[in-house]
């Protein structure tokens, strides 16, 4: 006997209230989908892709993967060698991005890099080789996305050749991601400031930071622990009070407390400067977003594998150059379905208020697309005071996610939530069909470039991404089934 | 050393509580040790091998046995009051519910998805909008789940894949345009509260489904489940998917004794399909085609008692108060909110010798059709109309207003007219109860009644009453509210047509049919 | 004192003259966490529960909710009638019939035998009372199968009331052994099922009583019936005998027991057609 004919009949309903109630007049149990429409002229499409008959194996396979992937520190390299970038050539946060359209922070980081690779005098002379498409010598000047090149940055995201970057991989299928190594709060390259400042503490982060960390981190890669597993400090800072987005304290501090003996460890290096290697740990232990730079290209690594699955609404990548906001999704390969990039609502430091800010940038909403940062924000309630809101905001944010995404994960877990796994898997047909955007925890860069950081809140993507991603979806759907 | 041992009559209690109650009870500042147990013999047994005095008890009375400390010092007050705060304390764990479990606010459900992952269900009832109603069904199939489509405006090409993959994983979809069904005594939709019994209904035809599980509820047989298809799936394009799929589940199901298939004349390939898969099935089908020539609703009602055994009753009516009207011939204006209902009425009528009987319903193509394109264009059509029977229900008259089993108004002014009219001799209605329906139609029909035969003393008004005992609005109370009215009252569409016919052509012998 | 809380409930059919009837006074006779059960004096037992497969045949079911706590704590009064019970705080009024899941004779076969025993294989050891209880339904399953069922009876009666819990192994073996060889359709096994329940009253608690009768008509919660359908080769038996091994404590177990007690004395299968369906009787009627 099937169960609907057999069982006792309990009964979820859309739509009609009055239909509700008369169930519930016959004592039967039902529960209410809070049922709105989608966007018009969305319709034809949800259906589409709903129907389509790939779509939840291709979702499990996609998400499973994101779930399975694993991420150890491997390596600390200059980007020259770890990416084989060229001089001329600079990566950038978010989809692809012209000088001209450039946002304010997003100029001042290239300027920046312009000046940290030697390339040009001062800003006048920066800005005006990056306007010219070229540099002084006539070789051109590329502009080309991180997630082109298994890499993440965060705020403007600018790598350029003589910076080192984290390599993290994932030791099941050996796939490798990359990301900078963070510079700290305050005036710093990613915010788009490029006074001398910045210039020098990016020189020092190469000449020192960059080699002590990789002699650390070999040293730790080669001993009995072997690397450092960066997923399962990810794991323990989320039941310490992080979300891995803009709370990265515990994080940070765990990552020290792991890096401080290989750092220590000189017997065999004589040349070893110990007051270098206090610096090292006190530029670490001085700044909570140090760990984010290997959060994300944790996150990176994990949503690479669960690209490519035809017929999978899963989102693998959310980021932003400063003036576009830009999705990818399993299903579609590489295209960014974009829109632009909103306005973050949140605190400001100082001085500075909602005039000051730059549109949404950054690689690092990576990390919701991971299923941490917004979307555990139930786990690090204390973020409220640095974005606003309070600790019921951190909840409901957490248990709305659930609404758009596809699994919850095995090992990354919510505390206050009984341990429930975080929302994991953004799907792109959840989203356009309730309207929840996804919710990313960020930081407010400066809308004139050379400003530096002016505060931290929330944003969303613009709801045209996924609408764009869902056509996408729909025409392959049509294609796959008449092939 | 002090014992105590009381019995508390019929007090039963599961063994985890009692567990976690002598526990309790044992902690208590004085007592040694403490078992509280139902008198089982064998509980009975193990207190008196730990030195109690087992006392006269049955297995549904509660014994509590308490060994007292020997300290009086140590305990600081006397035997009666130890057993008394040994008592409370077994009061208060006995009582003790378990807490409602935090006090946090879940997130609703934006989606049947996200719904029935939290926890699954057998049934979904979708009633978004048309072009919303398939994203929330696929979301059903997906989760395991059948559906009720009750939206209607969903294309054929989506019912069409629904209903494929329902049955390829042994789920079903009602509808679209599903507005009745029964599973297990539930009713979906509109439907009525029908007791169980062994029939069971696969329904193409929503007020017909409802008239017929009305009459099987009245003859005692009962009904088990009625699965409604929507009005689309018996034709070719559909291909009787949603019926094939039923009669599958059906034949598994050991409360099904007997099925009955109930839709207006269907495409004739899939009804041979059907009917070939029914008797690969072995399965008993009963065929209640509805039309012209073809046995009416009660009838099917008489056939299925039979077939189950059951004495076909009287159907129920009820007389109308007040003096009967001059037996004189005239017009009949048929009034109807069930589409079904009206086809029946046109079929039934149609073999009373009324002539042709004009519709806005298509039936025979020789008779003429009324201009139902808006409630105005009917009122003139009816105006110089002969016999009519209407379907209020049609789309062209429901556009802006509720369906007129929930909205009343539109059927009201048609009948005031047919007052006015001095050719009518008889007005002919439906009134169907149940869930979903008008909660008290009757209140809104009643004084309408009373006020037309009041304006004309050579009307009738007859009335099929669609309903059961345990309906919402109660059967008998709205029955006897519209007999009082003045209104003949009968359970029976075709009989209440065939009474209507009678008086319309001034047959004197017209009361025959109307039972106790 | 404010107005009794309506709450609409639905009812088995199995009480539809208890509830219909005249006002009578009953008695909250056992509780357990998700039900509670009220006793007539007239000796109806009426379970007030939500809705699962494990919902007794003679339940009223909540559509959601919670339990009204009146009804949950026993020795409190109730009034049961004319279509409601009422309880100190609340009216649970009926607004819907259901059929309760009923065995239907007629075994396709009993291969489903070995799996139940292999799913109970791994159980755990079981306390005294309740290894006594299912070795007698293994007595009686022989005795019944033999041909002697009023030694069957004798054997079972000895048990009833035996074990921890509402419903004491004892009666749960004999409930299970019951059900199965109704099914199978063995002689005797409605007279043994008739003593079963006559003698039940003195000497098993009284809700345990009444849900015994229940199971000598043929009746039980759907995911017992199910269990049956499976034995006997009318429902797919991992996932049906799982369910039914699942119920609380050792409840599930003690069925189990009592079925394996019938198959067993059968020896080998033997196929056997599939039976004729027979006619449910029509609803009772207020």
């Amino acid at each position: 006997m099937t169960v609907l004919l057999s069982g006792p009949v309990d009964v979820v309903t859309a739509g009609v209230e009055v239909l509700a109630e008369a169930l519930e007049a016959q004592a039967v149990g039902v529960r209410r989908v809070d049922w709105r429409p989608p966007p018009a002229g969305t319709a034809a499409d949800v259906r589409t892709v709903l129907a389509d008959r790939r779509r939840a194996a291709a979702n499990a396979t996609a998400v499973s993967r994101v779930a399975a992937a694993g991420a150890v520190l491997a390596d600390v390299r200059p980007a020259s060698e770890a990416l084989g970038i060229e001089p001329g050539t600079f990566f950038h946060a978010g989809p692809p991005l012209t000088f001209e359209r450039a946002s304010g922070p997003m100029r001042g980081a290239l300027v920046a890099a312009m000046l940290y690779e030697h390339l040009a005098t001062d800003p006048d002379d920066a800005t005006a080789q990056l306007e010219a498409g070229r540099l002084r010598d006539g070789r051109p000047i590329r502009l080309e996305p991180c997630h082109h090149h298994g890499t993440v940055g965060p705020m403007a995201g600018v790598v350029s050749p003589g910076m080192w970057v984290f390599e993290i991989a994932d030791p099941g299928s050996g796939r490798r991601a990359f990301c900078s190594l963070n510079e700290g709060l305050g005036k710093v390259l990613r915010y788009g400031a490029y006074g001398p400042e910045v210039i020098e503490r990016l020189r020092w982060m190469s000449a020192v930071l960059g080699p002590l960390l990789r002699r650390a981190v070999r040293r730790r890669a080669a001993s009995t622990s072997g690397p450092l597993d960066v997923r399962s400090i990810i794991a323990q800072m989320l039941q310490m009070g992080d979300e891995g987005h803009n709370r990265n304290r515990a994080g940070t501090m765990m990552l020290v407390r792991e890096l401080v003996p290989e750092l220590l460890d000189a017997h065999d290096d004589a040349d070893l400067s110990m007051s270098d290697v206090a610096d090292v740990i006190r530029f670490c232990n001085g700044n909570d977003h140090f760990f984010l730079n290997l959060v994300m290209p944790a996150c990176k690594l994990a949503l690479d594998a669960g690209r490519d699955v035809p017929g999978s609404t899963l989102v693998v990548a959310m980021a932003r150059n400063g003036t576009d906001f830009g999705i990818q999704v399993s299903g579609t390969g590489d295209a960014w379905f974009t829109g632009p990039a909103l306005v973050p609502d949140g605190l400001y430091l100082g001085d500075f208020g909602p005039d000051d800010a730059n549109p949404d940038i950054g690689d690092s909403a990576i990390t919701e697309t991971a299923g941490i940062g917004g979307f555990a924000m139930a786990a690090a309630p204390a973020i409220t005071a640095f974005i606003g809101g309070d600790a019921e905001l951190a909840l409901a944010t957490t248990r709305r996610m659930y609404q758009i995404t596809l699994a919850e994960h095995p090992l990354l877990q919510v505390p206050v939530l009984g341990f429930r796994g975080v929302p994991l898997g953004i799907d792109v047909t959840a989203v356009v069909r309730t309207g929840v955007l996804p919710q990313i925890n960020t930081g407010i860069a400066g809308r004139v470039a050379g400003t530096g950081q002016v505060g931290a809140g929330l944003v969303t993507p613009p709801a045209e991404c996924f609408t764009a991603a869902l056509s996408r979806l729909s025409t392959l759907a049509r294609r796959s089934r008449t092939s | 050393m002090g014992t105590h041992v009381q019995v508390l009559r019929g007090r039963y209690h599961d063994s985890v509580t009692l567990l976690a109650t002598s526990r309790a009870v044992a902690s208590v500042a004085g007592v040694g040790s403490a078992q509280v147990a139902m008198a089982t013999p064998l509980n009975l047994e193990v207190l008196e091998s730990m030195g109690f005095t087992a006392p006269a008890a049955s297995p549904d009375d509660l014994v509590v046995a308490l060994r007292l400390d020997d300290d009086l010092l140590h305990r600081g007050t006397d035997d009666e009051g130890v057993v008394a705060a040994a008592m409370a304390a077994m009061e208060a764990a006995l009582t003790r519910r378990p807490s409602s479990g935090g006090g946090a606010v879940e997130e609703p459900d934006r989606t049947t998805a996200a719904a029935l992952r939290r926890a699954a269900a057998p049934l979904v009832l979708v009633s978004v909008p048309g072009e919303h109603a398939a994203a929330e069904a696929w979301d059903a199939l997906d989760a395991g789940s059948s559906v009720m489509l009750f939206s209607d405006n969903v294309a054929v090409a989506d019912e069409v894949a629904l209903k494929r993959e329902a049955a390829r994983r042994g789920l079903l979809v009602m509808g679209p345009d599903c507005g009745t069904a029964v599973v297990g005594g539930v009713g979906l939709g509109f439907a009525n509260a029908v007791r169980p019994g062994p029939v069971s209904l696969v329904a193409a035809s929503g007020t017909g489904a409802q008239h017929l599980m009305c009459l099987l509820d009245a003859a005692g047989v009962g009904v088990r489940h009625c699965l409604g298809l929507g009005g689309r799936d018996l034709s070719a394009d559909v291909g009787g998917l949603a019926a094939a799929q039923s009669l599958r589940m059906l034949a598994d199901d050991d409360g099904t004794e007997l099925v009955v298939l109930v839709s207006k004349p269907a495409d004739g390939a899939v009804v041979e399909r059907l009917a070939s898969l029914a008797s690969e099935l072995r399965l008993t089908v009963e065929w209640a085609v509805l039309g012209a020539g073809r046995p009416d609703l009660t009838e099917v009602a008489s056939t299925l008692c039979d077939r189950v055994g059951s004495a076909v009753p009287t159907w129920p009516s009820w007389r109308p108060a007040g003096t009967p009207a001059p037996s004189t011939a005239g017009l009949l204006r048929g009034l109807y909110s069930g589409g079904t209902l009206c086809d029946e009425a046109l079929a039934v009528g149609s073999l009373a010798g009324l002539g042709p009987i004009a519709s806005n319903v298509a039936f025979d193509p020789g008779w003429p059709r009324l201009d139902a394109s808006g409630p105005r264009a009917l009122a003139a059509s009816l105006a110089d109309a002969g016999h009519a029977m209407v379907d209020l229900g049609d789309d062209t008259l429901t556009r802006g207003r509720a369906h007129p089993m929930i909205d009343p108004s539109l059927r009201l002014e048609a009948l005031a007219d047919a007052a006015a009219d001095p050719r009518v001799r008889v007005v002919l209605l439906d009134v169907v109860l149940g869930h979903g329906s008008h909660p008290d139609p009757a209140a809104e029909l009643a004084p309408a009644v009373s006020a037309a035969l009041k304006e004309s003393d050579a009307l009738d008004v007859v009335l099929c009453l669609v309903g059961t005992a345990d309906d919402p609005q109660g059967t008998t109370g709205q029955a006897e509210v519209l007999a009082a009215a003045g209104a003949h009252v009968l359970a029976s569409n075709a009989q209440a047509t065939r009474l209507a016919a009678a008086l319309a052509s001034g047959t004197p012998a017209a009361g025959a049919e109307e039972g106790s | 004192m404010a107005a009794p809380e309506v709450v609409a409930v639905a009812a088995s059919t199995v009480l539809s003259d208890v509830l219909t009837g005249p006002r009578q006074p009953a008695r909250v006779a056992g509780a357990g966490d998700r039900a509670g059960y009220a006793v007539t004096t007239g000796g109806d037992v009426v379970a007030l529960t939500t809705p699962s497969a494990a919902v007794p045949s003679c339940a009223v079911v909540l559509g959601g909710g919670r339990l009204p706590v009146e009804m949950m704590v026993a020795g409190r009064d109730v009034v049961i009638g004319e279509g409601e019970i009422r309880t100190a705080g609340h009216r649970l009024v009926v607004r819907r019939w259901w059929a309760p899941a009923r065995i239907t004779p007629g075994a396709r076969s009993r291969n489903a035998a070995s799996c139940l025993c292999a799913l109970m294989g791994a159980g755990l050891p079981v306390p005294a009372p309740v290894a006594r209880a299912r070795s007698a339904g293994e007595d009686a399953g022989l005795a019944l199968v033999e041909g002697s069922p009023a030694v069957a009876a004798a054997t079972l009666l000895g048990v009833l009331g035996l074990g921890p819990g509402l419903t004491p192994s004892g009666d749960d073996v004999a409930a299970g052994l019951v059900l199965v060889a109704r099914a199978l359709g063995v002689p005797g096994a409605g007279a043994l099922a008739r003593e079963v329940a006559e003698a039940a009253p003195s000497r098993t608690n009284a809700v345990s009583a009444g849900l015994l009768a229940e199971a000598a008509a043929g009746r039980s919660a759907a995911v017992v019936v199910r269990a049956v359908d499976a034995l006997v080769g009318r429902a797919p038996a991992e996932s049906s005998l799982r369910a039914l091994l699942s119920l609380g404590h050792h409840s599930g177990a003690d069925l189990a027991s009592g079925m394996l007690s019938v198959t067993s004395a059968l020896g080998p299968n033997v196929p056997t057609p599939a039976g004729p369906r027979i006619l449910v009787p029509t609803a009772p009627r207020a």
